[in-house]
């Protein structure tokens, strides 16, 4: 199989599309499927040969939704169970047991989903904390550029920001990226007390991850437009092996990583994958107010990450 | 459904340009650039003395100064020039002329901002006005938005707490006014919609949007917490369930969370959002028209025109 890193969400989902057809098509189980955008996105990523689904919720709400939206699902498997709760198990199982490669939410709450997804019956926790990944292809930057943790940790201490970090470089090496270059994200391009992540972020997360991962480049602090463009490390001065070409831009709080992602994807056109990492599974959600390629590349992202877990056995062995 | 949206009479950087004429056009405010440095301020400030929106003042190392202008073919030589070579004192030097009133705003220069900031709010400069904060507000006119979208604080305050905030609402709504649209939609930006006990973004953003409601700030409709795109998308503020908000879906104005934020929503529009820009501090006894480093000639501009607008409201 081809290792050339992915470069943008058309380059996702075509390698979505080669590993379907090199090994095998990713199966992903839905925990309560009955929502039109999911069972909508599950049939397309169904059609374009990368996925196969199993829906797993209220089989006549899935029937019916389909049915007045025309969206075709006589190839997906259904697992009828109305009860929302149990529906989650059942998807979990499927991922436990080895018969879904990835977990889908449907129509039930985000902490519901992963609380089961943590039940420590189904042995899929990592050693890490969840954390969302943001992967966008923004026009005008040459690369893909993950953001996190824009979903799950509100305020991660420097701690969290590590195993963010961690999970964030699954992602990436997934993506076939080597080296992976990391922006610790700040207001301000030197380290400086008022500041205080700066700190940490400079004396705490830069040295041990600068250990732990041979293939690492990372910088810190950097602000968004110095990580992203010449002009702008140029004029601000700043030089460095992570500047104006980042992978993954870490942050500081969740309301900074979804804020700038939404600005992005609202006005600059960009494109989204999103998935949670952290477990044995890549945990995959769409919103309804995803696009169409938003929610292909999401369910792309999922399949690729998959395989990835697989490849290197983190699925087995819970590196992640 | 963006026809839904309520769009202000002002809705653009040429309305803005053209309000400041009007309002310039029988008395010229005196501008002092502080630290004359980046060809692209000389440019900037170079229009917006030939558009006669303002009379130069310059403060800064006078030799350094003609050299400059003299490389970069610009006039600007009937420019007053107070002659100062030590940028520091250069920038206090601005500051006591604009807090006397000699000067009716200020265009930042040379230097880091947080170093600025440091000077400007020196007791002896008499520029912080008691009980009134000085904050950053940024004015956007994304390519894809059908109007000018202000946001704050890029520059100032890095994390506000709740008492900040009012004050980072009443400047934006204070200054859009002065721009020309009244009674700004302002929106609390969060990463949701619910309020979470544990998430203080959020509940602070409810308190603001109640005291709202109430009457409490007067000049402004407040809501929130609100996402990015509920803020600016009739569409995903419906599909999100906000539908009876004055404020989702077409916001006039947004006060982020913390300056990690507003930064970096401010950055990504002008490099990616093919947005049109500008920024000023708001609050002092002048405006100050600021810029990043790498902002285009167009840019600063229209942070000067913003300053000028503020200057003679």
């Amino acid at each position: 199989m081809t290792t050339e890193p992915v470069r943008s969400s058309d380059q996702l989902i075509e390698r979505a599309i080669a590993i379907a057809s090199e090994s095998r098509r990713k199966t992903i189980a839905v925990a309560a499927a009955q929502d039109v955008d999911v069972i909508g996105a599950v049939s397309q990523a169904e059609a374009d040969g990368f996925l196969r689904g199993i829906l797993a919720g209220d089989k006549e709400a899935i029937q019916r939704l389909a049915g007045e939206q025309q969206i075709p699902i006589d190839r997906l498997e259904i697992i009828d169970e109305r009860d929302v709760d149990r529906a989650a198990h059942t998807a979990v199982r499927l991922a436990s047991e080895g018969n879904a490669d990835a977990i889908m939410k449907g129509f039930l709450p985000t902490s519901a989903l992963l609380k089961t997804v943590l039940d420590k019956q189904y042995r899929l926790r990592g050693k890490n904390t969840l954390s969302h990944c943001a992967v966008l292809d923004i026009p005008g930057y040459h690369k893909l550029l993950n953001f996190t943790d824009g979903g799950m940790i509100v305020r991660p201490d420097w701690e969290q920001k590590l195993q963010i970090l961690e999970n964030a470089m699954s992602v990436a090496r997934a993506l076939g990226l080597s080296p992976v270059k990391v922006a610790i994200s700040a207001a301000v391009n030197e380290r400086t007390e008022k500041v205080t992540h700066t700190l940490s972020d400079v004396d705490f997360i830069v040295p041990r991850a600068s250990e732990q991962f041979d293939d690492i480049r990372i910088q810190a602090p950097l602000s968004f437009d110095v990580a992203t463009s010449e002009k702008a490390a140029a004029a601000c001065g700043v030089k460095g092996p992570v500047v104006a070409d980042a992978d993954i831009f870490l942050v500081d709080s969740i309301e900074e990583c979804n804020i700038i992602c939404k600005s992005l994807i609202q006005f600059a056109e960009a494109v989204f994958a999103g998935v949670i990492v952290g477990a044995r599974v890549p945990v995959s959600l769409v919103s309804r107010t995803d696009t169409v390629k938003n929610k292909k590349a999401s369910l792309a992202l999922a399949c690729v990450l998959s395989d990835y877990y697989m490849r290197t056995n983190l699925r087995d062995d819970g590196g992640y | 459904m963006a026809t839904d949206m309520v769009v202000p009479e002002v809705h653009s950087f040429e309305q803005l340009i053209a309000r400041a004429k009007e309002r310039t056009s029988s008395s010229r405010p005196k501008a002092a650039l502080a630290v004359p440095s980046a060809p692209e301020w000389l440019q900037a400030f170079d229009r917006a003395v030939k558009e006669k929106l303002v009379e130069p003042v310059v403060v800064g190392d006078e030799t350094l100064f003609r050299k400059m202008t003299a490389a970069s073919g610009i006039e600007l030589g009937n420019a007053e020039v107070i002659d100062i070579n030590q940028p520091d004192a250069a920038f206090v030097t601005a500051a006591q002329i604009a807090a006397r009133g000699e000067v009716d705003l200020i265009i930042k220069g040379r230097g880091s901002m947080v170093d600025f900031l440091k000077l400007l709010l020196r007791e002896e400069t008499l520029f912080k006005v008691r009980g009134r904060l000085i904050s950053h507000i940024a004015v956007m006119k994304p390519e894809r938005y059908p109007k000018l979208l202000f946001l704050t604080d890029a520059g100032v305050v890095p994390w506000p707490d709740l008492e900040t905030k009012l004050a980072l609402v009443n400047n934006v709504a204070g200054f859009a006014a002065a721009a020309g649209v009244d009674s700004p939609r302002i929106a609390m930006l969060a990463a949701v919609e619910a309020i979470y006990l544990q998430m203080p973004v959020t509940t602070e953003a409810a308190v603001l949007a109640k005291m709202s409601d109430r009457g409490q700030i007067k000049g402004a409709l407040v809501d929130g917490p609100l996402s990015f795109d509920v803020a600016v998308d009739t569409v995903a503020a419906y599909s999100k369930g906000i539908t009876n908000s004055e404020v989702a879906g077409q916001a006039d104005a947004m006060v982020a969370p913390n300056i990690e934020t507003a930064i970096g929503v401010y950055r990504a529009m002008a490099l990616y959002g093919r947005a049109e820009v500008g920024g000023l501090l708001f609050g002092g006894r002048v405006p100050v028209a600021l810029a990043n480093r790498w902002d285009s000639v167009a840019s600063r501009f229209h942070s000067i025109v913003l300053a000028v607008l503020a200057a003679t409201n």
